[in-house]
């Protein structure tokens, strides 16, 4: 009786569509090796019973010689052969080497179900293959399946059941190679095809000239796309909504409350010159709401919508290949563009998907660079929010503090740090159009999931810190830190709040800087300070778990360091 | 005549682009011999090269119906053989 399914494949053949599709479980799937750096598990319904799916990362061989591929030899040994199913996730379009782990597979004795997906991209492509001969020459079952529409799903989920052990032999690698070779023969056959506008432009995206002058027109687009797409949904949704709809409702909600009284405060915060100032008043139901879905959705909508698309085209190893080079001196290969780039939406999938860069040094590297140097969305919204209205040369200068930092933080963990960086070796995928289902249910389960975390954070941290001010707890903790916010940073002692603050999320802090009637200076050092100090809570459990207690406090101490040194050398030389 | 010419044998780093290339010997260490192979890049094997990105940057090749982007310093350790 099986108990477990596994999917278990090559990266990027699309596992975690073809699991999607089991489970009904929505997990992130993009084109490019190493999405999947979780097991994730879910149920099919199968036969009257719940039976638990596990997605595993992609490997290429079931001998083990990176983390994955421990990993997925590892769980597929946990259960005896007869109560596991594997179902083995091919690429139709590179039939060749993905058949090398199914012969392992089948050679080591597992009940192998074949799925062969992408099967229209192969179809486009030239490329036919035909699965019963396949099937019978493997003496196991052969599903053709496209997951991304659905096609096929139903007809593998009822073939589950039928996977068995065959007698197989285990071979050599060169012996499993000339094996190959005599399958693919009977089993595919190519038709000629010219080259497509698709080949000429993956061609292009990785020589040395058209390939710089692409990443910069991309780089730049994306970058204009996400502050267009942004600003249209602030001018054309959100604003109106808070300005026309709620704060009407609100201001006959504060006309029964006692002003300056508990609740008052609490919920409504303070009259900016007698009205309500969304940006500043700091109540439960005017500024907290209002950062969160006026100031920050709107960006991380943009944002994730263009960074799904780059994601499924299959761009970004290529934006790989092209930095590799530059990011040799900082002790990272080009893969860690990967990890940055997620970075910039939120630091926690950033630090997570640090997973597929090899080594220790490597990921403590990318992740304290990621933690200090790289703005998720929510921050980026508060520096455009707070400096925006004086100009672009602010903003900018923000940024190039943080570019700056990243270099110099690199630069200085890979002299200090033993050991040296591994080398770059990667697959490279084939552009694909995402159809627009697919890149709008990614979109949902993003956004959905930024606002399940951000908003009881926000409510409840606004709260806390109203409860704290209205008993003027806070005044205890400027007092103590007075000196070196006044002294080092040039800043009114109140700033310290925000900072404090800007630990638990650091949109929430915001609120608290806006009200201080700083000069643009101060406001500048404040915002970079919040910036590059702490990391939110929710960067800093992950970065626990990620690399350990040991690792955390080294990390630690560097955004101490930095945070202290950034501060006061703004203060004291770059902005005299 | 000299038609027995003998093949030129070259690290990976040094065969022009767009040419054809036989792999003769992978050296280095052997996780990343493993990791290779497992990619489909095993002694024997047919490869063509499809750019280098300069700056001792990744060399990308084509192999099989995989493209593989090949760190710099493991590039220069795999010994071709042009045809």
């Amino acid at each position: 009786m099986i108990k477990k399914i596994y999917l278990v494949g090559n990266p990027n053949v699309g596992k975690s569509v073809v699991f999607s599709r089991l489970t009904g479980v929505q997990v992130i799937s993009s084109n490019y090796p190493g999405t999947t750096v979780e097991i994730s598990r879910g149920w099919l319904q199968f036969a009257e019973k719940n039976i638990e799916v596990v997605d595993l990362p992609g490997t290429y061989s079931l001998e083990p010689t990176s983390g994955a591929e421990e990993t997925t030899v590892s769980l597929l040994a946990e259960l005896p052969k007869e109560e596991i199913a594997v179902v083995n996730v091919l690429d139709s379009t590179n039939l060749e080497r993905n058949l090398s782990l199914t012969l392992q597979l089948i050679e080591k004795g597992f009940p192998v179900v074949v799925c062969l997906n992408m099967c229209d991209d192969a179809g486009h492509r030239g490329i036919h293959i035909d699965a019963v001969k396949l099937s019978e020459l493997l003496s196991v079952p052969v599903i053709s399946t496209c997951a991304v529409t659905g096609s096929g799903i139903k007809l593998l989920m009822s073939k589950i059941q039928e996977a068995s052990p065959v007698a197989r032999g285990s071979l050599s690698h060169e012996a499993r190679w000339l094996e190959l070779g005599r399958l693919i023969e009977q089993v595919q056959s190519l038709e000629h095809r010219h080259h497509t506008l698709r080949e000429l432009l993956e061609d292009a995206s990785v020589r040395p000239v058209t390939g710089l002058l692409m990443a910069a027109a991309l780089v730049f687009a994306s970058f204009k796309v996400v502050r267009f797409i942004g600003e249209a949904i602030i001018a054309g949704i959100t604003d109106p909504f808070f300005n026309g709809i709620y704060r009407p409702l609100l201001e006959k909600l504060s006309g029964g409350l006692h002003e300056g009284g508990f609740w008052f405060h609490l919920l409504i915060g303070d009259l900016i010159g007698g009205n309500i100032d969304f940006k500043q008043s700091l109540g439960v139901l005017t500024t907290a709401p209002y950062i969160e879905i006026g100031m920050v959705l709107p960006y991380v909508i943009a944002f994730y919508l263009i960074l799904s698309l780059l994601e499924d085209i299959g761009y970004l190893p290529r934006l790989a290949i092209l930095l590799d080079s530059l990011m040799h001196p900082l002790g990272l290969h080009g893969y860690a563009v990967i990890p940055i780039l997620l970075g910039f939406g939120c630091n926690v999938p950033g630090i997570l998907s640090t997973r597929v860069l090899e080594s220790k040094r490597e990921r403590l590297i990318a992740a304290t660079i990621i933690s200090i140097g790289v703005p998720c969305v929510p921050l980026q919204a508060m520096i455009i929010g707070l400096l925006g209205k004086f100009g672009g040369w602010y903003v900018g200068g923000v940024y190039l503090v943080l570019f700056s930092l990243i270099i110099i933080l690199g630069l200085v963990l890979n002299r200090l740090m033993r050991g040296n960086s591994p080398e770059f070796l990667l697959e490279i995928p084939p552009y694909r159009i995402p159809p627009a289902s697919l890149l709008a249910r990614k979109l949902y389960f993003r956004v959905k999931g930024f606002l399940l975390e951000a908003m009881p954070v926000v409510l409840l941290g606004v709260m806390f810190i109203n409860v704290l001010m209205y008993f003027r707890v806070f005044d205890m903790i400027t007092g103590f830190f007075a000196p070196l916010i006044v002294k080092l940073f040039g800043l009114p002692k109140e700033a310290i709040v925000a900072l404090v603050v800007g630990f638990l999320r650091k949109d929430v802090a915001v609120g608290l800087l806006a009200p201080l009637n700083m000069t643009i200076k101060q406001l500048f050092i404040a915002t970079t300070l919040l910036a590059v100090s702490f990391p939110c809570v929710a960067t800093f459990f992950v970065l626990l778990k990620e690399l350990g207690l040991k690792a955390l406090i080294k990390s630690t101490l560097i955004m101490i360091g930095v945070s202290v040194i950034v501060g006061t050398l703004l203060n004291f030389v770059i902005l005299r | 005549m000299e038609s027995e010419k003998t093949p030129k044998r070259m690290p990976l780093t040094r065969l022009p682009e767009n040419k054809k290339a036989k792999v003769v010997e992978i050296a280095g260490g052997a996780n990343m011999r493993d990791k290779l192979m497992s990619m489909g890049m095993n002694e024997g094997r047919e490869l063509v090269k499809l750019s280098y990105i300069g700056l001792r940057g990744p060399v990308v090749v084509k192999t099989g119906r995989s493209v593989v982007a090949i760190g710099y310093g493991v590039a220069a350790k795999i010994t071709v053989e042009e045809i």
